[in-house]
């Protein structure tokens, strides 16, 4: 190694880029070389000297941008019902109901045809045997106008409503659900202003 | 995992915590890089009080800008970036201020430490003007790598610019500052 590859090799070591054997080639080098090695020498007071030039800038600092920042509002706790709605399709939710009323309508209308139209195995049908159903639990079919009066085989039975609160049934679910829609915006607006 | 992973892992960790806006995160953050964000903007600038109006500046920034922090990007480097270009900015508005020699080390606090007993004060106080005296870019790699203690990998994504080029700066800026130094002595360089 010469004195020029010896000075490459020093700036490499401190960019910590230089390989072990390089290094070694190096300390050979340093070793045999009075005038390398005091060149290496004062690179090494320079960088010693340069951690040195580190300044703190107090104690305040941190307090001074604490004070500056703008928190972001919390996130809002929303009760499990909310959550649930929240979680579905705000529009799915509402075209579901919607058709649970046109089948109670339809059904209201006292029209045998509809019954074999309605969704079997939705929420609420015709089953195998030609009767009308209800899934129990009935509160999913009762939400969506499923004619009660029918029980599945082996599943507790519900007694009928009639066929006016079969059809309030969808109204009064589609005014609950806009309303906890409704009060969860609002409760959000609240909290981020 | 060994240690340095295991540390890498902390600080992100703490990092996407304090940019989801967590503000006491954000303290611990601000704890932490601080002293080399100041000593950056003292080390380029030559004046504290300025250096101290742009790192908090440049910490509002980041708070600010945390929604569009690239996770994939070594925070480090992404936050001294700011302060590098916020230093340029403040440097090309004004003429450059030449401290007095050691004026800006007074609040060290290795004032107690043994190794810096045993460097000469005098040595440092000249080293501070001398690299004042060096072409901004020539600065901040030096600082960067030799105060800040960054790779040269960092230095290059804070400075915008090749490997290869921040090299030849550090290069160049260590050998006008040993020469210089020498100069000064009185001995050979």
């Amino acid at each position: 190694m010469n004195c020029k590859e010896a000075r490459r090799y020093l700036h490499e070591r401190a960019d910590g880029s230089l390989e072990p054997a390089g290094s070694r080639r190096l300390d050979r080098h340093l070793s045999r070389c009075p005038v390398c090695d005091s060149h290496a020498l004062q690179l090494e007071e320079l960088y010693a000297a340069a951690r040195c030039l580190a300044i703190d800038p107090g104690n305040d600092l941190v307090m001074a941008i604490l004070e500056k920042i703008e928190v972001p509002p919390r996130t809002v706790f929303l009760p499990p019902p909310g959550r649930i709605f929240l979680r579905f399709d705000f529009l799915t939710v509402h075209l579901v109901l919607a058709a649970g009323i046109w089948i109670s309508v339809l059904r209201w209308m006292g029209s045998p045809e509809v019954s074999l139209a309605s969704p079997v195995g939705l929420f609420g049908g015709l089953g195998f045997d030609g009767s009308c159903f209800e899934m129990t639990p009935p509160l999913p079919g009762l939400l969506l106008g499923g004619l009660p009066g029918f029980s599945i085989p082996g599943l507790p039975y519900l007694a009928p409503p009639s066929c006016e609160l079969s059809l309030s049934m969808p109204l009064i679910a589609l005014v609950l659900v806009s309303t906890i829609s409704f009060w969860q915006v609002f409760a959000q607006k609240e909290e981020t202003t | 995992m060994n240690d340095v992973q295991s540390r890498d892992l902390d600080d992100a960790e703490q990092i996407r915590v304090a940019l989801q806006g967590d503000p006491g995160a954000f303290a611990l953050l601000v704890g932490r890089y601080q002293r080399r964000a100041f000593t950056l903007a003292a080390r380029l600038l030559g004046d504290l009080a300025e250096a101290e109006d742009l790192v908090q500046e440049s910490f509002l920034k980041v708070w600010g800008a945390r929604d569009r922090y690239d996770p994939g990007r070594a925070f480090a480097s992404w936050f001294f970036n700011i302060v590098y270009r916020a230093c340029l900015n403040r440097l090309r508005k004004r003429r450059p201020v030449v401290p007095v020699a050691g004026s800006i080390s007074t609040r060290d606090p290795r004032d107690a430490d043994p190794e810096k007993v045993a460097i000469d004060r005098r040595t440092r106080g000249e080293l501070a003007v001398m690299l004042q005296t060096l072409p901004v870019p020539y600065r901040a790699a030096f600082v960067l790598r030799h105060v800040n203690d960054l790779s040269i990998k960092e230095i290059a994504l804070v400075l915008e610019k090749p490997e290869g080029t921040v090299k030849t700066l550090i290069h160049r800026a260590r050998e006008m500052l040993r020469r210089r130094m020498c100069s000064s002595e009185g001995r050979r360089p």
